[in-house]
């Protein structure tokens, strides 16, 4: 079973990936790298046939070996490739920021593996209740069409009009399937439409209907991370996390107050990880 | 008091000049099973939507329909008249069970446990709560259609009313279909109205009959009633949608008692008197089906295997031979693998293993003919492949007000027609050639199914074989000239048609089924 309800857990995400996009403190992002990697992992296992995804790393390397090429800033010139110099700090601003670029990428594959259609749905529906209906009917039709569309590719098929004589004739009959999925998609709208009449559709406000269910332990974490997340944004904003690294790399010097946030993001993290651990 | 009531009623649609239902008079009383029947065209879609206040019907009204206070729409309110229609795929609105389910219940704003509530009834009443978090695009067309009505059914209506809910489903899920309208209607109270042109299954839990023709009403009133009156006026109406245990009792001269099942046929010794009058045919027949000359194969699968998951094989190790200018029909129930069959033969699906050797040219008409139509008119989609009208080789109805009309609006046989006319324009240039068909009957009443039929026949006669694809029993025992049954991912019994459904004896026609295979 699911251990914690689709919409604490998008909350979590929201928190984290934004806690590392908008902080550019090197303890941060390790942790973050670390923890979404290992959730990722999690999650990922839990999901037969998907196995773990590395491609993140590839945009990362290339902002590591693109960061210095075209940013010169920093005072610690490390050698000159023609006139342009190649600077410590922006080296280390390229790891930095790479370190931001794949872990937010690795907290998004989690948040696409543990949001099915229908917690996303469940998500957008606290939004608006129409909002949610027209994305479950888009993700009705989309895998409709494509089943048709390739039911009118057959039937042109079995009717012998892959003549295979050149390229042109058979784009000609690609574009014959296309217009019959059109005029099928239309025909499709209008008897939706009469049968959402039907079912009185739109005679009243709507409400949402959900599987999921929203438990005591669910109200527990969602209370824990939105204190540490916020404990954590506070400190951001309050600039204590504060790290410059043009021209100069100067971290704040840390005291007590900068620990407790570390280690309030290190706590948020860790429940991330039991929480899209599943339970049993 | 009656709950519906048409008094007079003429309806006109929106551009058209002549009544699509003319003097319509019709009570609907609550706790009526009702079952309307007559051809395809013959106004009982129509009427059947003027039943439903909460959709729009296209057109004009002359003269009143009272509705009951009880179930008249009102704003704010689900409606309680609830309407299944007849296409099944696009009445889906969204994308997984059980927001299908708490669709009407969303609409009226009920609170999330009062909708729980609602939704765990109705799944369990009909027994699809392992279906529950299933995608609907998953599911098969029984599952899709019980999914539609279990939807309808948690909005508590007082009035279902469907429209050709069976047609399209093989018998045994026609079968369970109609149980389960029989349950809401006994169980529940619900007044039931359903329309249908095939009558087999529907007419046991039917309490009262329609008969309607060319947007009239021909007959109306309680089932033995209607039943007897037509047996006793046999040339004036059309008994053609009836069960075969009664047109053939009918035909034998029955006037009282007429069979609907077979069951009330053994209670009438009707296989008896069958029985009887076959001995005396026996000796004829016996000096019949005597041809031993070798045929040649134009088709021969050995060993094929076919699958879409590695894991689960829909054929697997099937192995047959078709010669030329026969008829196979492949029977089976619904998800049995038989469009597979057809595809792998049609070289559309690749097989994993095993020889597919065709020594003709191979053409396939797939399920859903709609995906053949492409132009806005009759007219453009038969030059888009034929040079001009007359080279049209089906007898098609060649009228102005056919011509102009979409496809998409043409009736099930005549989008068959139009198809198969589209299919056919491309076989014309070979010789012999091998036509697939997939259920070609789906949906078509008797008249259609012969029109359909008047062409397969043609082609037959040009020496070409066709394979049809078909759960429609009474159809395949008439036309086939042999016969199998796919189950388990193989062809079973695989022999002369006549052999076939005598040996059956469940899988087979009603009236084979009531003289054990003598007569089918």
């Amino acid at each position: 079973m699911e251990r914690v309800n689709p919409r604490v857990n998008f909350i979590f995400f929201v928190l984290v990936s934004g806690i590392t996009m908008f902080s550019l403190n090197p303890v941060i992002l390790c942790m973050s790298l670390v923890f979404s990697f290992l959730i990722c992992a999690t999650v990922g296992m839990q999901l037969d046939e998907k196995k773990m995804r590395f491609w993140p790393f590839v945009p990362g390397i290339i902002v590591i070996l693109v960061n210095p090429v075209f940013s010169h800033n920093g005072s610690t010139v490390l050698l000159f490739i023609g006139d342009n110099p190649l600077t410590l700090e922006s080296v280390i601003y390229g790891v930095v920021s790479a370190t931001m670029l794949v872990s937010v990428l690795y907290f998004f594959i989690c948040l696409s593996y543990s949001m099915s259609d229908d917690k996303f749905m469940y998500v957008c529906g606290f939004l608006s209740p129409k909002l949610s209906l027209m994305l479950s009917m888009v993700f009705r039709l989309i895998p409709l069409m494509g089943r048709k569309m390739k039911e009118a590719d057959e039937a042109a098929r079995c009717m012998g009009m892959y003549k295979s004589e050149n390229i042109f004739s058979d784009i000609k009959v690609k574009l014959h399937v296309f217009s019959v999925i059109t005029t099928w998609s239309l025909e499709h709208g209008i008897t939706t439409a009469d049968s959402m009449d039907a079912r009185g559709y739109g005679r009243r406000r709507q409400s949402f209907y959900s599987v999921f269910k929203f438990t005591l332990r669910d109200k527990i974490y969602l209370l824990l991370i939105l204190v540490l997340g916020i404990y954590v944004i506070f400190g951001i904003a309050i600039h204590k996390l504060n790290v410059s690294y043009y021209p100069d790399i100067i971290i704040t010097k840390p005291d007590v107050y900068t620990l407790s946030l570390y280690v309030s993001f290190l706590v948020l993290l860790i429940s991330g990880v039991l929480l899209n651990k599943k339970g049993r | 008091m009656s709950l519906i009531e048409f008094k007079n009623v003429n309806f006109i649609y929106n551009g058209e000049d002549t009544e699509s239902l003319s003097d319509i008079n019709l009570k609907i009383n609550e706790g009526d099973f009702v079952v309307v029947s007559g051809k395809t065209g013959s106004g009982k879609s129509t009427l059947l939507r003027l039943m439903v206040e909460s959709v729009p019907n296209y057109g004009t009204v002359n003269n009143e329909i009272l509705f009951d206070e009880s179930i008249k729409a009102e704003k704010g309110k689900l409606p309680k008249v609830m309407y299944l229609m007849q296409q099944i795929e696009h009445q889906i609105i969204t994308d997984k069970v059980w927001h299908e389910l708490a669709f009407c219940l969303e609409q009226a704003g009920l609170s999330q446990n009062e909708m729980r509530n609602r939704v765990a009834e109705v799944s369990n009443f009909f027994g699809i709560e392992h279906l529950y978090k299933k995608s609907t695009d998953k599911l098969s067309g029984g599952e899709k259609q019980l999914l539609v009505l279990a939807s309808l059914i948690a909005a508590n209506p007082k009035v279902l009313v469907l429209d050709e809910p069976v047609s399209k489903l093989d018998p045994i899920t026609a079968e369970h279909f109609t149980e389960n309208l029989r349950r809401l209607h006994d169980e529940l109270g619900i007044t039931v109205v359903v329309a249908e042109h095939r009558l087999e299954s529907l007419i046991m839990p039917a309490d009262k009959l329609v008969i309607m023709d060319n947007g009239k009403i021909l007959l109306e009133g309680k089932k033995e009633n209607v039943c007897k009156e037509m047996a006793l006026n046999k040339e004036k109406y059309d008994i053609q949608a009836f069960p075969s245990v009664y047109k053939k009792a009918v035909s034998l001269g029955f006037k009282d008692k007429l069979p609907l099942s077979v069951k009330e046929a053994k209670d009438i010794n009707l296989d008896k008197i069958l029985l009887d009058s076959l001995n005396k045919k026996q000796d004829e027949l016996l000096n019949k089906d005597k041809d031993k000359e070798k045929p040649d194969y134009i088709l021969s699968l050995r060993e094929v295997c076919a699958s879409y998951d590695k894991k689960a094989p829909v054929i697997s190790n099937l192995s047959f031979k078709l010669a030329q200018g026969k008829r196979l029909f492949i029977l089976g129930g619904n998800g049995s693998g038989k469009s597979t069959l057809l595809k792998v033969i049609a070289g559309v699906k690749k097989p994993d293993s095993g020889k597919i050797k065709a020594s003709v040219p191979v053409y396939m008409l797939i399920q859903d003919v709609e995906m053949c139509f492409l132009k806005n008119t009759v007219k453009e989609e038969l030059l888009s492949v034929y040079k001009s009208l007359d080279d049209v080789m089906i007898p098609l109805d060649f009228s102005d007000n056919y011509l102009k009309r979409h496809p998409y609006d043409l009736s099930g046989g005549e989008k068959q027609l139009l198809a198969l006319a589209k299919v056919l324009s491309c076989a014309k240039k070979d010789e012999n050639f091998l036509l697939l068909l997939d259920e070609p009957t789906k949906g078509l009443d008797e008249t259609q199914r012969e029109n359909v039929e008047a062409v397969l026949s043609l082609v037959k006669a040009a020496g070409n074989s066709i394979i049809t694809v078909t759960h429609d029993l009474e159809y395949a025992s008439k036309y086939a000239d042999y016969a199998a049954f796919l189950f388990d991912k193989d062809l079973v019994g695989l022999s002369k048609a006549s052999e076939f459904f005598k040996n059956n004896k469940i899988y087979t026609t009603q009236l084979a089924r009531l003289t054990n295979g003598e007569i089918l």
